[in-house]
């Protein structure tokens, strides 16, 4: 016996018009994409001013030479990989509550893998550069693997998000009236001759089953080539041998929280309940839960290691996080951030959709700052002690312009969402037809 | 300021009353070296004063100095210039103060050594060379051979074509950064001293080894360095050369090469045959 309606007790066309109903330019979007656009134009102005005077505007120094850009960027790369967790292996594994949330997180894996290419680009203080890692990078660094796979890793999310979108977007190339006629013929070339025909269902589910497979693998790369930019260095701190699953293993329980975060968005804002359904906010609450716990064992692994032996080169860097003078982030990162959440997260009500988006947001906001944690502490206690230089190069404080430039990034992965949101259906409207037929026959 | 002020006062008065104080001995100041100084001399007396010496005394001739009182001093400059070899002597092996004794550090040789690098920053220094008369004088000259039976190296002394017994010789290996000593023997009746030589040492390219051999008796002195061909030819190798991971990219590693690239191509292989099968979709539009 159910209490609430979902997609499931709906009819086919209740539900095309349901979905559809997001595909538009309303004034409210027109007037929050501005609003963005405005805020991106002040922070570009700072990108400006470091493009002009160089990295000297950030607090980066001679020791600190990666702030917060590429904790910034390793965060991003992290976001991105719930696309992976989601549409592929749980689709893979055939599990049926995805289908309305795969889309989501595949949105999240494009903004966010996207916009990792481009803060590693900020961080360059010669972006005319760039060229330079292609020519001559060597294959040798891991630095080359990254560039590659997270180039690799972009292409196929936007596939993954494409070949399901394309019978939406003959439906979409349909929908009169609503749309500007250009923007329909556009639907109607990327629908590639779309007639929903058995063929041609049988061609884009061969495509998507091969990018699922594909996909697992890539993005394990993506992330774990991203901590061996760490790990492959004998810095003491980041020379870990567990540090590729530690980082993918943080990676998702970002990931979920922030499709918790965006499912109750666009529930809030399209009034999609039927769609994006309690029971969808308690399962993933779940997963959150799941992925949060993988997460805590690496952690205590990646402390309590060196933290029990205390080696000369490595005490420096345990203490500063344990009791030294990362101490305060530290905990409030590790407890307030990861293990108080998922504790609530085990209490059936705090996984109701208000409840599971807020401590979502916390959880993220602390995995923003743990990805600080990894990445600066550790340049503060090289193996040769820090001394006879200015004073400033012994602590790292992120200037205004390098706070500003960084909100440009999130500017830049929400716009993209929100213009992917506007441009597409957020709910992939063929599969539950699909499924909401095959309920109706059995 | 008022504190630099008093600092300087105390520095430079230390400076003063240190060199108007420390008066060696009149009979200390007239010793002189039995030893020539040379640039061999100078060389050895650097190596002792940058262990012994640089934490106070500092780089010679840049002032440098660690800051005390009263102050060491820098030994290129007047203060320690205007002395005479003697009294140097003398203070290095006495001490005074902060300034410690090194009688029982290191030999009279040795001390010598270090007065030698001292003057070698001297352009107007001449040494004043010891009276020899009615000491044993020798017209050294070495001959220097390797024994393959017994892998030695045989050195022989005379002096006016006799052999001369009982006379101390050291040996050394030069090598790129210093001489590695072979060790010191006496002369036997035939005037001959042999050296245990690991004949595994490396070379140079032709499989020669820099020998290098002085005889010491009497204040008479003698050198020399000779290349015997003793070792294979060695032939150095850079650490760049072959295919490493530190290796330019042309040389990286056959391995890495074959799985970046397999790896790329697989994987894009894979998503160009997926975006070729789409192209396919229009054919079936109709069943
Ligand atoms: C612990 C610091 C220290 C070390 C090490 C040291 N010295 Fe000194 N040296 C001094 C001080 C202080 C003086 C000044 C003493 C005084 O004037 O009472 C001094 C004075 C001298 C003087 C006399 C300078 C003069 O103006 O008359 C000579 C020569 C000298 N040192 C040579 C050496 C040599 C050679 C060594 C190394 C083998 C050496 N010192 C190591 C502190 C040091």
């Amino acid at each position: 016996m159910k209490t609430d309606t979902t997609y499931k007790d709906l009819s086919p066309e209740k539900i095309e018009n349901d979905l559809l109903q997001t595909v538009n330019w309303s004034r409210s979007h027109k007037l929050w994409m501005t609003a963005l656009t405005i805020g991106l134009v002040v922070c570009l102005y700072f990108y400006y001013t470091q493009l002009r005077d160089g990295l000297g505007v950030t607090g980066m120094n001679d020791y600190v030479s990666w702030g917060i850009y590429i904790s910034n960027f390793v965060f991003f790369v992290a976001t991105s990989l719930i696309g992976m967790l989601i549409s592929s292996v749980l689709g893979l594994l055939k599990v049926k509550w995805i289908t309305p949330i795969a889309r989501i997180a595949e949105m999240i894996a494009v903004a966010f893998a996207f916009v990792a290419g481009l803060v590693i680009i900020i961080d360059m203080g010669r972006p005319d550069r760039l060229h330079h890692v292609f020519v001559y990078g060597r294959i040798q660094s891991p630095i080359l693997w990254d560039v590659v796979v997270v180039t690799t890793y972009v292409m196929l999310s936007l596939l993954l998000l494409y070949i399901p979108l394309i019978p939406d977007l003959a439906i979409c190339a349909k929908k009169e009236g609503l749309l500007p006629k250009l923007q329909r013929r556009i639907y109607k070339a990327l629908s590639l001759g779309w007639a929903n025909t058995p063929a041609q269902f049988k061609i884009i589910k061969n495509g998507i089953r091969m990018l699922a497979v594909l996909i697992i693998p890539v993005a394990l790369g993506i992330h774990t080539v991203t901590s061996w930019l760490f790990a492959m260095t004998l810095r003491s701190g980041w020379d870990s041998p567990i540090f590729g699953p530690y980082f993918v293993s943080g990676a998702f329980v970002t990931g979920c929280a922030s499709v918790i975060i965006l499912m109750y968005v666009f529930r809030k804002q399209y009034k999609l309940d039927h769609y994006l359904t309690d029971r969808h906010f308690n399962l993933m609450g779940k997963l959150l839960v799941l992925v949060s716990l993988v997460y805590v064992y690496f952690n205590i692994n990646e402390i309590i290691v060196p933290a029990y032996k205390l080696r000369e080169a490595e005490a420096g860097h345990i203490l500063d996080l344990l009791v030294g003078r990362e101490s305060v982030m530290f905990w409030i990162v590790q407890v307030g951030g990861l293990i108080i959440p998922f504790l609530l997260l085990l209490l059936k009500p705090m996984r109701k959709p208000g409840p599971a988006a807020l401590i979502s947001l916390i959880v993220v906001i602390g995995a923003w700052f743990k990805r600080y944690l990894i990445v600066i502490p550790v340049q503060l206690q090289p193996y040769l002690p820090i001394q006879n230089v200015p004073d400033s190069y012994s602590h790292y404080m992120p200037t205004w312009p390098e706070i500003w430039i960084t909100v440009a990034s999130f500017i830049m992965v929400i716009m993209i969402i929100t213009l992917l949101a506007k441009l597409f259906p957020i709910i992939s409207i063929w599969e539950l037809q699909e499924e909401t037929e095959k309920n109706q026959q059995s | 300021m008022k504190y630099l002020v008093i600092i300087i006062l105390l520095i430079t008065s230390g400076t003063l009353w240190a060199q108007s104080s420390w008066k060696a001995p009149d009979k200390a100041q007239k010793q002189l070296s039995p030893l020539v100084f040379d640039e061999d001399m100078a060389q050895q007396g650097r190596q002792l004063y940058s262990r012994s010496c640089a934490s106070c005394h500092g780089t010679v001739s840049k002032n440098n100095y660690a800051i005390m009182i009263p102050a060491p001093g820098d030994p290129a400059s007047e203060g320690f210039q205007n002395q005479t070899d003697g009294s140097l002597f003398y203070k290095i092996q006495k001490g005074k103060g902060a300034m410690p004794a090194f009688e029982d550090v290191y030999g009279t040789d040795e001390i010598w050594a270090m007065v030698a690098y001292f003057r070698s920053f001297n352009k107007n220094y001449e040494q004043q060379l010891m009276q020899l008369d009615g000491v044993e004088k020798f017209n050294f000259k070495t001959a220097v051979a390797y024994d393959f039976n017994i892998d030695k190296l045989v050195v022989k002394v005379t002096s006016d074509d006799k052999f001369v017994e009982n006379v101390e010789v050291a040996a050394f290996v030069k090598g790129m950064f210093g001489n590695l000593a072979l060790g010191k023997a006496k002369t036997n009746t035939k005037g001959i001293a042999y050296f245990d030589v690991d004949a595994d040492m490396p070379g140079d390219t032709k499989g020669n080894l820099n020998f290098y051999v002085k005889v010491n008796k009497n204040y008479s002195y003698a050198k020399s360095t000779v290349a015997l061909k003793v070792t294979e030819p060695n032939i150095p190798v850079a650490v760049t050369e072959g295919r490493h991971l530190w290796s330019p990219n042309k040389d990286a590693p056959i391995w890495l090469i074959i799985t970046f690239w397999g790896v790329v191509f697989g994987i894009w292989g894979a998503i160009f045959y997926i975006i070729f099968t789409l192209f396919r979709l229009k054919k079936y539009k109709a069943d």
